[in-house]
């Protein structure tokens, strides 16, 4: 999983953390280069979750140093955040705005990344093909939502909030997507849409870090699968 | 990112919330209301003692209708994880808490707007239209320091169990200072022109402590939403 030292994706360093007075994770050691995919499995209960919100800068690691592109997880959270997504495992909506609002609220607090398309070139009224692409409506569309934008969240099925999720990263599209059982609620279509998806954003240049129990997903060809277990991280399969 | 625009935007989006809920809306329209009726009952027929009750009254009713605004504004955000998203998005805690404080203040305000004059109907006060401008001024900045100060300690408590419990008694301690110069305030200001001085002294105080209270809570913000 090594890339070198610069540039790592993820870099962690004895990393531990408590929750409810027990140590979840003991001394994890974890180096992601930019543009792999790593699979994340293990037991119910074994800190999965708990790992995902701490590479999200949700959680503070207890002990050991956590980096995600070379800014430490701790000091410089938010220079983290602008380079990273979490598709958590109900989706982050808000059930009170319909999908449309809640990607545009997305869109509205998330500063333009450099390389996107912007709405208009120079002296260019109308937007850019490529800037219609990536609105929140056409983004909808891709996950198969067009017909609940207008909706309100809390109409929608599991699945559904699911979709939308995946429809904020698409949107948003950061340098690391982290996800928690992302195919948890969707079907059978739901779940070749969100293989699509990771294979396309790793064609990107994208680095996924997913914890998923779904084996038979391995057709992605994940750069590496690791399991955690007893709050140690172990190499489980490539 | 300009932080006072994702504060409009943080803002913007709570009143959409609650334009379609209407939870808070009934909750504290109703509450407000019979805290009014209530106490009047409980305080008898001399109508001195009403006339004089009244402002205090009014800012009971809207200190604890600041506590159920900033509870609901947080659980509402609270539910499928939908906030933890929103802080996982590139926007410092700061904008986010102007955001909740903007809406629950706007919220809070209009609410007094609306409580006044029914308080000074049902106790009987009256209102000389030659102060009408700093009841205004009172109720301008007395619901902002209920929502400073709500809207901070909602945030503390919204992943406890016993929240709803837990609010009252962080917030209430803390707002004295700006219970005291509102009522205070509206007291004078109820007296008319000659009391102009002294209900602006107190708003003057009200001012201070909300500027403080700004200041401290949109800074230290971040120790009450991130780990």
């Amino acid at each position: 999983m090594s890339g070198g030292q610069d540039g790592l994706a993820i870099e962690l360093r004895g990393v531990t953390r408590r929750m409810g007075g027990e140590y979840v994770l003991r001394g994890i050691d974890l180096e992601v280069a930019p543009g792999k995919l790593v699979v994340l499995r293990g037991s119910n209960g074994t800190g999965k979750t708990t790992l995902l919100r701490l590479l999200a800068t949700r959680l503070r690691p207890a002990g050991g140093q956590a980096l995600v592109f070379g800014h430490d997880l701790t000091r410089e959270a938010a220079a983290a955040r602008a380079r990273l997504g979490l598709l958590t495992v109900m989706g982050g909506s808000f059930p009170l705005l319909t999908g449309r609002e809640n990607l545009e609220l997305a869109t509205a607090l998330t500063p333009r990344r450099p390389g996107l398309p912007a709405r208009a070139e120079a002296g260019q009224a109308e937007p850019t093909e490529a800037w219609k692409a990536r609105t929140p409506l056409a983004t909808l569309g891709r996950v198969g939502l067009e017909h609940g934008a207008d909706k309100l969240v809390r109409t929608y099925s599991s699945g559904m909030k699911k979709r939308l999720g995946l429809a904020r990263l698409l949107l948003l599209d950061p340098d690391l997507w982290l996800l928690d059982e992302p195919y948890a609620a969707l079907d059978d279509l739901g779940k070749r849409l969100m293989d699509e998806c990771v294979t396309a954003a790793q064609a990107r240049g994208r680095t996924v870090f997913m914890a998923s129990h779904e084996s038979d997903r391995d057709h992605l060809g994940p750069d590496a699968v690791i399991e955690l277990k007893d709050g140690t991280l172990r190499m489980f399969g490539a | 990112m300009n932080d006072l625009i994702a504060a409009l935007t943080v803002a913007r989006k709570d009143f959409r919330q609650e334009l379609r809920s209407r939870a808070t809306t009934v909750a504290t329209l109703f509450f407000s209301a019979i805290t009014l009726v209530m106490m009047a009952f409980g305080l008898g027929r001399d109508p001195e003692l009403m006339r004089s009750a009244a402002p205090g009254v009014l800012w009971v009713a809207l200190a604890f209708a600041g506590v159920i605004a900033a509870a609901q504004s947080f659980q509402a955000d609270l539910e499928e994880g939908a906030f933890e998203q929103l802080l996982l998005l590139p926007v410092s805690r700061a904008a986010v808490y102007l955001g909740k404080l903007a809406a629950s203040w706007l919220y809070l305000f209009v609410l007094g707007a609306l409580m006044l004059p029914i308080a000074l109907g049902l106790y009987g006060a009256d209102a000389p239209a030659s102060t009408w401008w700093l009841l205004g001024l009172v109720l301008l900045l007395g619901t902002l320091g209920l929502a400073l100060i709500a809207t901070f300690y909602a945030g503390l408590t919204a992943n406890l169990q016993a929240r709803e419990a837990l609010l009252p008694v962080l917030m209430f301690p803390v707002i004295v200072p700006i219970m005291l110069g509102a009522v205070r305030a509206t007291e004078a200001a109820l007296m008319g022109s000659a009391d102009a001085p002294l209900a602006l002294s107190w708003v003057q105080l009200l001012g201070g402590f909300d500027l403080v209270y700004l200041v401290v809570c949109a800074s230290i913000f971040h120790f009450v939403v991130d780990d």
